[in-house]
């Protein structure tokens, strides 16, 4: 495995925009791994019950997308050194059509030891969903 | 009612250590697109963090609603990544408490430690919807 080179970055190089599709049976799939089975992101009605607009994603499945969308363009699942993001709105996720989040994003500054700081958007239905997402990415020289 | 000032600094540590299997990481990697392997995603030190806070914020001398949490904010601080079969500690501090309109907001932090060496830092802030008007 062989990671994004620290020389080529500048501040400012952007990350590809790309985009995840959120299925109702990927929140199922996701609930299952990790342990999160509150039913908001399983049970339409309970969601509606709550006050919330209908059934949404876990925070942490987006964030966990925002993980893959940083570390598929550094070259390596393990190239953090730190993550972090704010929920800002929910991903709502219909019954009948996936939820689509898109991902933009930047370098924002270098730092020594060939870490590079990046800063992401995410974007659903035309809503910013995480805030201050951002990671420090250990490239290769 | 605000919890109380007092629980500051709080420290909680896990009963046994949780060995990482195969199976919770290779559920992890399929749930999230990423293909089959031993090390960990990103994120995967959440599966143990959250239980945990679940576990300290619903315990009888703090009493929160877990049911009313909304998750405000996540980091993490990696130190090296971790690996099927890795013997995790989980130590769950209460690292800030605020009371703002009636919500408790509290951030925990946890550290997943082997044998003492930090592998995974995290926070997490939580928010408490306080009950209806």
């Amino acid at each position: 495995m062989s990671r994004i080179s620290y020389s080529s970055l500048t501040v400012g190089s952007a990350l590809p925009e790309r985009s995840f599709q959120i299925t109702r049976a990927d929140l199922k799939t996701y609930a299952d791994a990790s342990g999160d089975q509150n039913p908001i992101h399983q049970d339409e009605a309970f969601a509606i019950s709550v006050g919330l607009p209908n059934l949404i994603a876990h925070g942490m499945y987006t964030m966990a997308l925002a993980g893959k969308y940083i570390t598929d363009w550094a070259g390596e699942l393990t190239a953090l050194a730190e993550f972090g993001v704010r929920f800002t709105k929910p991903v709502i996720v219909p019954a009948d059509v996936p939820a689509t989040v898109i991902f933009t994003g930047s370098v924002t500054e270098l730092l020594p030891g060939n870490r590079a700081k990046v800063e992401i958007l995410a974007m659903s239905d035309g809503v910013k969903v995480l805030g201050q997402a951002r990671a420090v990415v250990v490239c290769d020289e | 009612m605000a919890l109380s000032a007092e629980f500051l600094g709080r420290t909680y540590r896990a009963d046994a250590a949780h060995i990482v299997s195969a199976d919770e990481v290779r559920a992890f990697l399929h749930a999230i697109g990423e293909p089959s392997g031993d090390i960990a995603p990103p994120t995967f030190a959440i599966k143990l963090a959250l239980a945990e806070s679940e576990s300290v914020m619903k315990s009888p001398e703090l009493g929160l609603d877990w049911s009313r949490v909304v998750h405000g904010d996540q980091r993490f601080e990696y130190h090296r990544p971790i690996r099927v079969g890795d013997a995790l500690d989980c130590e769950t501090v209460i690292d800030a408490i605020k009371s703002v309109a009636g919500n408790d907001i509290i951030t925990t932090r946890c550290d997943l430690t082997t044998n003492s060496e930090l592998i995974v830092r995290s926070w997490a802030v939580l928010f408490f919807r306080g009950p209806e008007k």
